[in-house]
């Protein structure tokens, strides 16, 4: 008997506890700090065409044609970038010729390679030569080749190690 | 028996003269009343400044000087943070003080985010946004997650900041509040080129 009267008690307790949560208030108020910015950054880099010191469609053993290209950060972070040269076709191939001594080859000066810095807004001219050796055989008389250039580029902060990420 | 109904009538009389006394019966009476006493309910009304002693009032993060007000003030320090990317943190401090006439809590924090338009790029954002709000000088963590779940509505300190009233014109007062984000160093490269403009609301109640 004693248990139901407790048991009724605790429930009528708990009742009222659920009718006064549905009722409660406190003063309250809020304070709100507005219009904070987050605008996140652009990594944005570009590569302008390349130019040559000669003409390259006439290659000869022997030859050295210097080479530039602009990379351009075009976007609103500083960043890391890094260029690697594609070269394909036959010109640039060695098994072109089965006896020869070597292919056309491209050579970017050691200033421009590597993961090198640059600022929003700010252009590094990339110097480079492409060179086919004076042993190059017979068989290359005639034959071409296409070169581009890949530029990589990451973010600059909180990024020490590019090479890594 | 003639004695009896004598008596009794005498006594009658004499009720009936107490009765008549009574219609009329008058003592000399007063009344008081005190002053009215009012009774005013108090107030919760707490405020907030940004800090790090920006000269001017408004957001606690901008990225440029304009988006922190202060075009209007060439010369004046300011501390804008550049644009973000990922890995990148900054610190800015709220004051937050106390003008009502009552003693409050500050209980919880939310945000309100506006700027992106493709939900699931503003989802991911905020993911990748993580808040850290402690009480400045080495006090109390309050709070520790993503700017997502600061979106999603109020959340709770992890500690009651109190803040005692004031009430009488004097300076209110406050609680100094630090509060650091960080762009997580995954973050893809979808959350390039955004602006995000982010709300921040400390709530509070009465204290007691």
């Amino acid at each position: 008997m004693k248990t139901k009267i407790y048991l009724s008690l605790l429930i009528i307790a708990l009742a009222s506890a659920l009718v006064g949560g549905a009722t409660f208030a406190l003063f309250t108020d809020t304070a709100t700090n507005a219009d904070n910015t987050f605008a996140t950054g652009t990594v944005d880099v570009s590569a302008g065409d390349q130019n040559y010191s000669v003409p390259i469609g006439n290659m000869a053993p022997g030859d050295n044609i210097a080479g530039t290209f602009t990379v351009t950060n075009s976007g609103t972070l500083k960043i890391w970038f890094k260029v690697t040269a594609n070269a394909s076709g036959a010109l640039f191939t060695a098994s072109t010729c089965s006896h020869g001594t070597g292919p056309a080859a491209v050579a970017i000066d050691a200033a421009d390679t590597g993961w090198i810095a640059l600022d929003p807004g700010a252009s590094q001219e990339i110097n480079y030569t492409v060179s086919l050796p004076l042993a190059a055989d017979n068989c290359y008389q005639g034959v071409s080749g296409t070169l581009s250039f890949t530029v990589d580029a990451e973010q600059w902060a909180n990024n020490p190690n590019p090479e890594n990420s | 028996m003639l004695r009896r109904k004598i008596y009794l009538v005498l006594v009658l009389v004499v009720l009936a003269a107490f009765a008549a006394g009574g219609a009329t019966y008058a003592l000399f009476t007063d009344a008081a009343s005190n002053q009215p006493n009012t009774f005013t309910a108090g107030t919760v009304d707490i405020g907030a400044d940004r800090d790090l002693g920006d000269p001017i009032p408004g957001p606690m993060f901008y990225t440029t000087r304009d988006e922190g007000g202060f075009a209007g003030h060439p010369g004046w320090p300011d501390h804008a943070t550049g644009f973000w990317c990922p890995g990148m943190s900054a610190i800015r401090q709220l004051i937050v003080y106390n003008a009502g006439t009552l003693n409050v809590h500050l209980k919880g924090v939310s945000a309100a985010l506006s700027g992106i338009d493709d939900p699931a790029t503003a989802r991911e954002w905020a993911e990748n946004m993580k808040v850290k709000i402690y009480v400045s000088n080495g006090g109390e963590v309050l709070y520790d997650g993503t700017m997502a779940a600061l979106l999603a509505g109020e959340v709770p300190f992890d500690h009651a900041v109190f803040i005692g009233a004031q009430p009488g014109g004097m300076p209110p007062p406050n609680v100094h509040l630090s509060f650091e984000v960080m762009m997580d160093l995954a973050a893809g490269n979808n959350l390039q080129g955004l602006t995000p403009v982010v709300s921040f609301s400390v709530h509070a109640q009465q204290a007691g």
